[in-house]
């Protein structure tokens, strides 16, 4: 009778233990699952943070926020309880400091409900970095203040508009390191990893700190599968290691928690301008520019490089307008330097440039618009920045990515020689054109699918492809030659195969 | 009724001819002969290159946008069409330089504009058509 006690006893404390943390199939009594999808719908709604809630200091990591409500991770604590939600998976893979074949992402909503009644509600978003692409993965055990033993990676928090609050990178299940915000006007890459199918490729752009974490990536070629070390140095210092962020929540189990958990009881703040990119009815009215700019304005590289557009100081709108015969894309700022509204004309001749032609002008020039925007608010371009060719500004955002990689290097006490100059200065142009092409295979591959089964395109034609416009420029001509008259076979073969494809018609 | 049938049939006819009137771009057809065994090699305007994709027809005319080169391009799978050595003569062809003044007046609409067909003089004098397009020119932006 009373072995049958104790073990009544025990079973009854384990199940205690048990509903304190656990998962449900659907949503138990406690929760009101409406309420909560109210909460979400209002705080995440296109009037509290714009269209659709990105600037420079929101994370465009955060792509797909449809939450799966059928399923719940819920912690009941002393003084609050805790609700999470994972979000639908997004087609971005996203990694730091690892060999992006061995990352794996998870984001989640997280609400915390204070017995106060306050709340605070966040997304979290979990890289972890496997071993190796065959070791097991633990990212699903991995909840707000629940961190496996086996855990490697990073957990990072934002707001519901996107903002990063703080994180922490973790090695089994311990932190090592946490992160913050912090703002700078240095520029940082973020990395941003397509998943192509199982063939990943990683790339990366020059954003402003806010986001502050960057670090070594590896540039993929799916066609080879081979991968390449990069890297930039300059924004390690980015990261914020001391700690001071807010991090822990208090809780003994120093799994790490969003700054403001467990003392910090106000909501997100969503005074931030929202999107300001505007389409003009020339694109929307013109079938096939509408057509095109439908699946570019999704696409995502262009969605990162008009992100710098989208605060309150920067405005972009894209037009269709008659342009020379020779130019598909221009970009200009409309009003002036200090104004900073910049307009993207396209070449309006519809009949004459093929679908690859738009698609690679409407990426261009977002990029040209921010590569000059980079270069303005870096004082090294004055008010003609947005008149100036893509070529000379491409060609300005190189020597001033060489300026930093030099400062970095002598900060280090290193010796930055020409052979050093030479391999940076390969990377830096390698990168960016492989992130336009990267940009241009997701746009040409909705647009006309059957291109993915053509033998002859490849890694290689997108990569090609994304020289045009810079013919002008003392990197083209390092990669292709000095006589830009000299025909190319190589980079003609690319154009015209790439051009050959229909679609929005 | 009779007057309704042929007021049908002219509103019917009329409204075809509206819609072709709209829809139809007046397109050109071109036949270029290349007779290239005839001249020496160095004084060809045309270097004619097999790349993987595509044979590409370059006229030594720096004469587009940057001194870029008017090419026609037709893909190396294209094994074309052998026509009749003597039917030749029958056949209107056009000559480099208009040819090369068209391409001048608006290389980026040409394709647009017309149809070229290239006759090829091949080494054993047989001639063979292929359907050809203005190579893409490195865009400015």
């Amino acid at each position: 009778m009373l072995l049958v006690v104790v073990v009544l006893h025990i079973t009854n404390s384990c199940k205690k233990d048990k509903l304190s943390s656990q998962e449900l199939p659907t949503i138990n009594s406690e929760v009101n699952l409406s309420e909560l999808k109210i909460i979400y719908s209002k705080d995440t709604s296109a009037s509290k943070i714009g269209l659709n809630g990105v600037s420079e200091t929101h994370t465009a990591m955060l792509k797909n926020r449809n939450v799966k409500w059928d399923k719940m991770y819920y912690l009941k604590r002393d003084s609050s309880r805790i609700m999470e939600f994972d979000l639908e998976k997004s087609t971005d893979v996203w990694t730091f400091q690892t060999n992006p074949i061995n990352c794996l992402n998870k984001n989640s909503l997280v609400f915390i409900e204070f017995n106060n009644g306050k709340r605070l509600n966040f997304y979290m978003k979990v890289f972890e970095n496997l071993k190796s692409p065959d070791s097991s993965s633990v990212i699903a055990d991995v909840h707000y203040n629940k961190i496996p033993s086996k855990f490697n990676g990073q957990v990072m928090f934002y707001t519901l508009d996107k903002k990063f609050i703080n994180g922490y990178q973790y090695n089994e299940g311990k932190i090592i390191k946490a992160f913050s915000p912090k703002a700078t006007n240095s520029n940082n890459d973020k990395t941003i990893l397509s998943d192509e199918g199982k063939k990943r490729v990683l790339l990366n752009l020059y954003v402003d700190c806010a986001e502050a974490y960057n670090y070594n990536y590896q540039v993929g070629n799916p066609g080879s599968g081979s991968w390449v070390d990069s890297g930039y140095e300059e924004c390690y210092t980015s990261y914020g290691s001391d700690g001071n962020s807010g991090g822990g929540d208090g809780s003994s189990s120093g799994s790490g928690g969003v700054s403001g958990d467990g003392g910090y009881t106000s909501g997100p703040d969503t005074s931030q301008n929202g999107q300001n990119v505007t389409v003009d009815p020339s694109i929307t009215a013109n079938r096939k520019l509408n057509c095109v700019y439908s699946v570019i304005e999704k696409n995502s590289v262009y969605s990162a490089l008009t992100v710098a557009f989208t605060s309150s100081n920067y405005n972009l709108k894209i037009v269709a307008g008659i342009l020379p015969a020779n130019i598909t894309g221009k970009t200009i700022n409309s009003k002036g330097y200090n104004s900073s509204d910049v307009t993207i004309m396209i070449n309006n001749d519809t009949e004459s440039y093929s679908v690859a032609a738009y698609v690679q002008a409407f990426i261009h020039e977002a990029y040209h618009a921010r590569i000059v925007q980079v270069l303005i608010q870096q004082n090294r371009m004055g008010a003609q920045a947005f008149n100036t060719t893509y070529a000379d500004s491409f060609d300005q955002y190189l020597a001033y990515q060489m300026d930093s990689t030099r400062s970095a290097y002598q900060a280090r006490g290193q010796t930055f020689s020409s052979n050093d100059s030479q391999a940076e200065q390969h990377n830096i142009i390698a990168k960016d054109t492989e992130f336009i092409a990267l940009g241009m295979k997701e746009a040409m591959e909705i647009i006309s699918p059957s291109i993915k089964n053509d033998p002859y395109v490849n890694w290689n034609t997108y990569l090609n492809y994304a020289w045009e416009g810079l013919q002008e420029s003392q990197a083209f001509k390092d990669k292709w030659g000095d006589d830009e008259k000299t025909p190319n076979q190589s980079l003609h073969e690319s154009i015209n195969l790439l051009n050959q494809y229909t679609g929005c018609q | 009724m009779k007057y309704l049938i042929i007021f049908l049939i002219i509103f019917f006819v009329s409204l075809d001819l509206t819609f072709s009137q709209v829809t139809t771009i007046k397109r050109d057809t071109l036949y270029y002969l290349l007779d290239t065994a005839k001249i020496p090699i160095n004084d060809r305007i045309i270097k004619i290159v097999d790349a993987q994709v595509f044979k590409f027809y370059y006229f030594r005319c720096p004469c587009l946008d940057e001194g870029q080169m008017p090419y026609l391009i037709h893909r190396t799978n294209d094994k074309g069409e052998i026509i009749d050595s003597t039917k030749i003569n029958k056949i209107k062809t056009i000559a480099t330089v208009p040819l090369l003044y068209l391409f001048h007046k608006n290389y980026y609409r040409f394709n647009v504009e017309h149809t070229v067909y290239l006759l090829e003089v091949l080494p054993d004098k047989k001639i063979i058509k292929h359907l050809v397009t203005t190579g893409a020119l490195l865009m400015k932006m």
